[in-house]
């Protein structure tokens, strides 16, 4: 069975970006989202085993989605792909309990080589 | 690479351009020292190349130097000074040695970093520009400009604030004590018989009548409070942080000095009074113009009752003392 | 008067994202540099004309006054290529609070230290953003260095109508902010006539990638 993925990024170019940089012979079901609002609802529908999470968006921003991923108990695995590359914006997602963080422009080796770390492809 | 790297002259140019052009490595050791630094330094290549900018030059101020340094080597960004907020940053001679206008060089630099090929910065050039004449040209525009304010508020013949700028800046703290409350007294006077001094002694003395006044009036007066040339033979004058009692004491001072003594021209001795009307500061919807209104109409009141005495505006009836 | 210029969505979004990546960068290394969070907002890009552009300013900087610095960037790639000027407002913020962070000495805190303070954030952010953009663009940019436009000044100063030779520009609003600080201040990147035109040219070549 195909794996529900996400990609949550208030541009349509990022979530194209993501979207290539996406292993081709993955068995997945992709949803888009434009904000952390959008996230959630898609989240709450269960089209979200997997989430690529931006965190600077209008709305309802990156932070914000994994707080409430957590207090609403979802088995959402969050990577965060942000060009907020500050030290301390990785520490606050990670301890938000998101799965890893990756710099934009995001390229296809290294979110391979993620995916590859935690066993998803 | 640009196509003019292997012009032969290259080396020539950068020691003739009017430009001082310095090359240091992470650890500040000078790497290049062009004839312009050389020139102004009176230090030679030799003499500092491969050694610690600040062994060499121990004046030069450290802390901020590094901060400047961090941001080029850290960010790998160019990072600036201007003569402006910083006149140099090596203190050398200028070239203005016969016209001057200045003790030192006024410099604009900038720090450029160097990257080697795996985009790490490996030196900073700091270039160096002579600023000297724009500064020199700038301050004196700048003088000048302070000079043309201090006219454009200065009443020429007493030397006070002229009518419209003793207005606005009454205004301007009329309005301060209506946002953070406190206390002020207005003054204003005339000379009695003003008049009369003209047609009788020439408007020379008239003059001079009121040059003394003024300066009568500025010995008496705080350095904080603003007095003004009102208009012809009418003076204004605003006192800060000061109640009505206060403004009375200061209106009494004012009759006295003004008759006590006669004003001399030419040998002739002209005897002078004013009458003066008094009020101050009371509440939030006091605006500046109601309180000259006042002044004035106590100082109306004053001529009103025999001249030479001071009134208090009151708002049911105003007493000459 | 020139043709009027027009910013296609896809074109806007994908210079919103060139954007994020490079204001992404700016804010990691003004961190760096005082050792604070910074908080970014989404980058808000307009067209705006020179006839409304007293209009524009205040709607974009909500504040009564304010301090300016500007730079100008032009291209070291070539004869043709991105440039326009960069407008660094700072707001009233606790400016020794800015002071402390640079560690600056409190003796050399006077109104020219604040200046240069100014001067040097100004010229750290425009040229880690500038460059972020410049690199996703595959441009080479350098600066002049920067100028105080005025410190206290109102906002409707920043830019005089009557000395604007453009009558369209694309301006881009960056703000940053730091977390549990008065600190504020908000760039804008003007880029006129032909250097807008050869940007949406980037931008189509990077769309047509996709």
């Amino acid at each position: 069975m195909s794996i529900p993925l996400l990609i949550c990024d208030d541009s349509n170019m990022a979530r194209k970006q993501v979207r290539r940089a996406l292993p081709e012979d993955w068995d997945i079901d992709v949803t888009l989202a434009t904000n952390g609002e959008e996230a959630m609802e898609a989240i709450r529908a269960g089209k979200a085993e997997m989430l690529f999470l931006d965190l600077t968006m209008p709305v309802m921003d990156g932070y914000q989605v994994l707080e409430a991923i957590q207090r609403e108990g979802h088995k959402t695995m969050t990577i965060v792909i942000s060009a907020d590359i500050q030290p301390e914006a990785q520490a606050r997602v990670m301890k938000l309990k998101a799965l890893d963080f990756i710099k934009k422009p995001v390229d296809k080796s290294k979110l391979t080589e993620v995916l590859t770390k935690y066993g998803l492809i | 690479m640009p196509i003019w790297s292997q012009f032969p002259f290259i080396d020539v140019v950068m020691d003739r351009i009017d430009t001082g052009v310095l090359i240091l490595n992470p650890q500040m050791e000078i790497q290049v020292w062009n004839q312009f630094m050389v020139t102004h330094s009176h230090r030679s290549a030799e003499d500092v190349v491969g050694r610690n900018l600040f062994d060499i030059f121990p004046e030069l101020p450290r802390a901020w130097f590094e901060r400047k340094l961090k941001g080029v080597f850290v960010l790998k960004n160019q990072a600036f000074t201007s003569w402006e907020q910083r006149p140099y940053l090596f203190r050398f001679q200028h070239n203005r040695q016969v016209t001057g206008g200045s003790e030192f060089m006024y410099q604009n630099c900038a720090f450029q970093p160097l990257l080697d090929t795996g985009g790490e910065v490996a030196y900073v050039c700091i270039t160096i520009r002579d600023m000297t004449d724009v500064a020199v040209y700038e301050n004196r525009l700048k003088d000048a400009m302070a000079q043309l304010e201090v006219v454009s508020h200065t009443d020429g013949l007493t030397q006070l604030f002229n009518r419209a700028h003793w207005e606005a800046r009454f205004c301007e703290e009329v309005t301060r004590l209506r946002r953070y409350d406190g206390q002020l007294a207005l003054l204003m006077f005339d000379l009695d018989h003003f008049k009369r001094v003209n047609d009788t002694y020439g408007h020379q003395a008239g003059d001079e009548v009121l040059r003394d006044v003024s300066a009568r009036l500025r010995r008496l007066l705080r350095s904080v409070d603003v007095a003004g040339r009102y208009g012809g033979e009418e003076f204004c004058i605003y006192l800060p942080h000061t109640d009505l009692c206060g403004g009375e004491y200061v209106a009494e001072r004012i009759r006295k000095v003004m008759c006590r003594k006669p004003v001399v021209h030419e040998g002739i001795e002209i005897p002078i009074s004013a009458s003066l009307g008094v009020t101050h500061y009371r509440c939030k919807d006091h605006s500046h113009e109601q309180l000259i209104k006042e002044a004035d109409t106590a100082l109306y009141f004053s001529k009103e009752n025999g001249r030479n005495c001071w009134s208090c505006f009151d708002e049911q009836s105003v007493n000459p003392k | 008067m020139s043709d009027s210029l027009i910013l296609s969505e896809d074109q806007r979004d994908c210079l919103q994202e060139v954007c994020n990546v490079a204001m992404g960068q700016a804010g990691d290394s003004l961190a760096r540099l005082f050792n604070v969070f910074i908080t970014l907002t989404v980058p808000n890009i307009r067209l705006v004309e020179a006839k409304a552009i007293h209009g524009e300013l205040s709607t974009m900087i909500d504040a009564p006054t304010v301090s300016a610095v500007r730079q100008a960037f032009y291209t070291t790639k070539g004869n043709q290529g991105l440039c326009g000027e960069s407008i660094v407002i700072f707001s009233e913020a606790s400016f020794h609070e800015i002071a402390e962070m640079m560690a600056y000495d409190r003796a050399d805190l006077g109104s020219t230290a604040e200046q240069e303070l100014l001067l040097d954030i100004s010229n750290v952010l425009n040229g880690a953003c500038l460059n972020g953009i410049a690199v996703q663009l595959e441009e080479a940019l350098s600066y002049s260095p920067p100028a105080l436009i005025g410190q206290h000044i109102p906002v409707e100063r920043i830019l005089d109508r009557e000395q604007l030779v453009w009558d369209q520009a694309l301006s881009i609003k960056i703000g940053y902010s730091i977390e549990n600080k008065a600190f504020q201040c908000d760039m804008l990147l003007f880029m006129p006539g032909v250097s807008l035109s050869h940007l949406l040219g980037i931008l189509d070549m990077l769309l047509d990638d996709f």
